[in-house]
């Protein structure tokens, strides 16, 4: 942890503890002098409040029954609140008409500022701990409902860290927000990285109400029906149907295994006996990826340390073989399968990289196959499953492809900018902080039907003080040549900060990332 | 977008600072300090002709008795009243402020996290921010807040006989300032200083 950080660190800590801690309300409680003995000898201070309006401030008192007096040290002001004298005194009971003590205490206020800082320590110290976990993303991309509201919509080409290794990325817009035929998307990049972008276009399906139209993974589009049938699926803690059966932000996850980070899981999935055998199905997985992902990747630029620049350049400039090395504890962890007859046919899969956005896509069944038997198999702990469905498939569709008209934040239209995420043979590169409106004009004024986002580019991470620490190229070699052994040693270590990064990021109920 | 979260935090932080008091600056003290204070809370009136505000010195059964800044001893009729507020200690308005600022501000170590816990802090703060300064404060509704406003009072027992005239809202003098005359007797039936 670099000495700025330790500081920023301790600076929050010290303002928000004494903060909070200093935050108090009164409560006043009044007694009769009769009742004198019913006033707890723990209240440091007590005020005697005279019939004449004059008032003693006790500060060290006590109460004696068989001469009905109060004894102690006391700061004795008349009626006008002159300060008369400061001594010891006694004063007699049946003189005084009102006992006041006080109570400091936390407000309900306090006490809730108290949780949500409390929360917020914890998240800074984490994240302060474990860097790798909460700084890194991709091109991020939000609908906004309202000033307030932003949906997160998609993250384009995640697993795009090299130029090498540009890619195509297709995500389904869930929640769109259009306006006079025009449909608007947030694009930022909020991470210490280079984001290139070949291009940013939307994909539009015209279509009624009666249909949908799903992504197969392999840039193909099919229609689909949108009448729901039934399924039953079954984890092996037992059946998780009705958590996974609307798209609704309750997701299905496993935790990751203890000893090892490429433990696989199935679910099982029951269709009912009235499928029709000559009709085309598909399974319709909506789901992202957990933070497992996300931290072998840093862990890896972390053990690589100053040699990253180094080895990623080498990666850029091999005809296959290392690249191919450096993805394998990618290509371990796998994609969402899709089998029949348990693991003899393979069916389809599953593949979407990143942990922020939902994406949603369809694997065909082919005609014939059976449906009795099928089965997902997935790495424990790497997935969170929003819904499965069952749809009956109908022909491939083309898209209408649309270009976007580039804004500023202040809503200006950037021609430089448009001209230059419009042609292919040039990069519309953000750097961290940076902020852009993608607008896109539809070609009718119904705007029913589905749309996905359609991104290629790459990214460059930018490395922080903090991974360099950990340099290790031993282990950095070990992550690339022999990926399961790793997966196994930093099983303890991911699992150490799996509960923790889970419960901050899934129970908050104070953001909305999609429904 | 920034300009609108920065407009957005601004309008949440005045909220804290909606919770008002018309208390000239240092007449309230801390909550801690309360425990000691021997002067009334800080009461604003309105009748249905003037608004009025100063020490809050008594309530009885049917009079309100307070003093203003430039030492005017006021009496009212419960029954002018149109609506009253009393702020017993100080607010510390600042404190909670900082306090969301800094909740807030620290959210930009929290990375990809921000997205949930900066507006845990821009609208959860503000809340119990505003929660809290409201502690501080009654505002009355019905007879019940009159009795608790009374606990603020000067003279939570009751209005005394003394020279009005000679009352001064938080009067900061003391006994160097008052004659030998005007000094308590040093014996009292009610009271024996030790020797």
């Amino acid at each position: 942890m670099s000495k700025k950080k330790i500081t920023f660190f301790w600076l929050m800590c010290v303002l928000l503890i004494s903060g909070c801690s200093a935050l108090k309300k009164v409560e006043k409680k009044f007694t009769p002098p009769e009742k004198l003995q019913e006033v707890e000898l723990s209240n440091t201070y007590m005020k005697a409040h005279m019939g004449s309006g004059d008032v003693y401030v006790f500060n060290r008192w006590s109460y004696s029954e068989t001469d009905s007096m109060i004894r102690g040290n006391a700061k004795y002001y008349n009626a006008y609140r002159d300060e008369v004298f400061e001594d010891s005194v006694n004063v007699f009971i049946a003189d005084i008409e009102l006992i006041e003590t006080n109570v400091t205490e936390m407000s309900g206020g306090a006490a809730a500022l108290s949780v949500v800082t409390g929360i917020s320590l914890a998240m800074t110290t984490f994240c302060l701990l474990n860097t790798k976990a909460c700084f890194g993303s991709c091109p991020t991309f939000y609908t906004d409902i309202n000033d307030t509201l932003s949906v997160l919509e998609a993250e384009g080409f995640s697993a795009s860290v090299l130029p090498s290794l540009e890619a195509t990325d297709i995500d389904a817009l869930k929640q769109v927000s259009i306006k006079d035929s025009r449909l608007e998307l947030r694009l930022t990049n909020e991470a210490l990285e280079t984001h290139n972008i070949k291009y940013s276009n939307l994909l539009y399906f015209p279509h009624g109400d009666d249909k949908q139209v799903l992504a197969t993974g392999y840039s193909e589009f099919r229609y689909a029906s949108n009448e729901k049938i039934e399924i039953t699926i079954t984890s092996e803690t037992g059946n998780v149907t009705d958590l996974i059966n609307e798209l609704d932000d309750s997701y299905y996850y496993s935790l990751a295994d203890s000893n090892d980070l490429a433990v696989k899981e199935f679910l099982k999935i029951e269709v009912p006996a009235s499928t029709d055998p000559d009709k085309q199905y598909g399974i319709v997985i909506s789901a992202r990826q957990s933070l497992l992902s996300t931290f072998l990747f840093y862990q890896a630029l972390s053990y690589l340390g100053e040699n990253a620049t180094y080895v990623l350049s080498e990666v850029e400039r091999s005809e296959g073989g290392f690249s191919e090395r450096v993805e394998s504890m990618n290509r371990i962890l796998g994609d969402i399968e899709l089998y029949t007859n348990g693991e003899k046919n393979l069916i389809g899969s599953f593949k979407e990289t990143g942990p922020l956005a939902t994406d949603v896509q369809v694997i065909p069944i082919p005609q014939g196959a059976d449906l009795n038997n099928l089965q997902l198999k997935l790495n424990r702990g790497h997935w969170r499953i929003d819904q499965i469905q069952l749809v009956e498939l109908f022909d491939e569709v083309k898209p209408i492809r649309i270009q976007p008209e580039v804004y500023s934040t202040s809503k200006e239209y950037d021609e430089l900018a448009t001209q230059t995420l419009n042609n292919p043979s040039k990069y519309f590169t953000t750097l961290p902080g940076d902020e852009y409106y993608l607008s896109f004009t539809l070609p009718d004024s119904s705007s029913e039907g589905s749309f996905y986002l359609e991104n290629r580019g790459y990214y460059l991470e930018w490395m922080r003080d903090e991974w360099v620490k950990e340099q290790d190229m031993t282990k950095a070699f070990e992550m690339f040549l022999r990926p399961r052994k790793m997966l196994r040693e930093l099983a303890p270590v991911y699992k150490e900060m799996e509960p923790e990064m889970e419960k901050i990021f899934w129970n908050s109920q104070f953001v909305s990332h999609e429904n | 977008m920034k300009t609108k979260s920065v407009l957005l935090i601004i309008v949440l932080f005045v909220g804290i600072g909606c919770a008002t008091t018309t208390a000239p600056s240092g007449v309230l003290r801390s909550p801690d300090f309360e425990a000691q204070n021997i002067f009334g809370g800080w009461v604003e009136l309105k009748t249905g002709v003037e608004k009025i505000d100063g020490e809050l010195l008594a309530i009885e059964q049917d009079s309100i008795f307070l003093i203003t800044m430039d030492n005017t001893f006021v009496s009212l009729a419960k029954d002018q009243i149109v609506s009253a507020k009393l702020t017993g200690y100080d607010m510390q308005n600042a404190l909670a402020s900082l306090a969301v600022f800094a909740g807030s501000v620290s959210t930009v170590s929290h990375g990809f996290y921000l997205v949930l816990t900066f507006p845990m802090w821009i609208i959860g703060g503000p809340i119990s921010a505003t929660s809290h300064v409201k502690s501080a404060q009654i505002n009355y509704k019905n007879e019940s807040d009159w009795y608790n406003m009374s606990e603020f009072a000067r003279y939570p027992q009751g209005m005394p006989n003394l020279d009005r005239a000679r009352l001064k809202a938080y009067n900061k003098s003391g006994l160097n300032d008052l004659s030998e005359k005007e000094k308590p007797r040093e014996r009292s039936s009610w009271t024996s200083k030790e020797s």
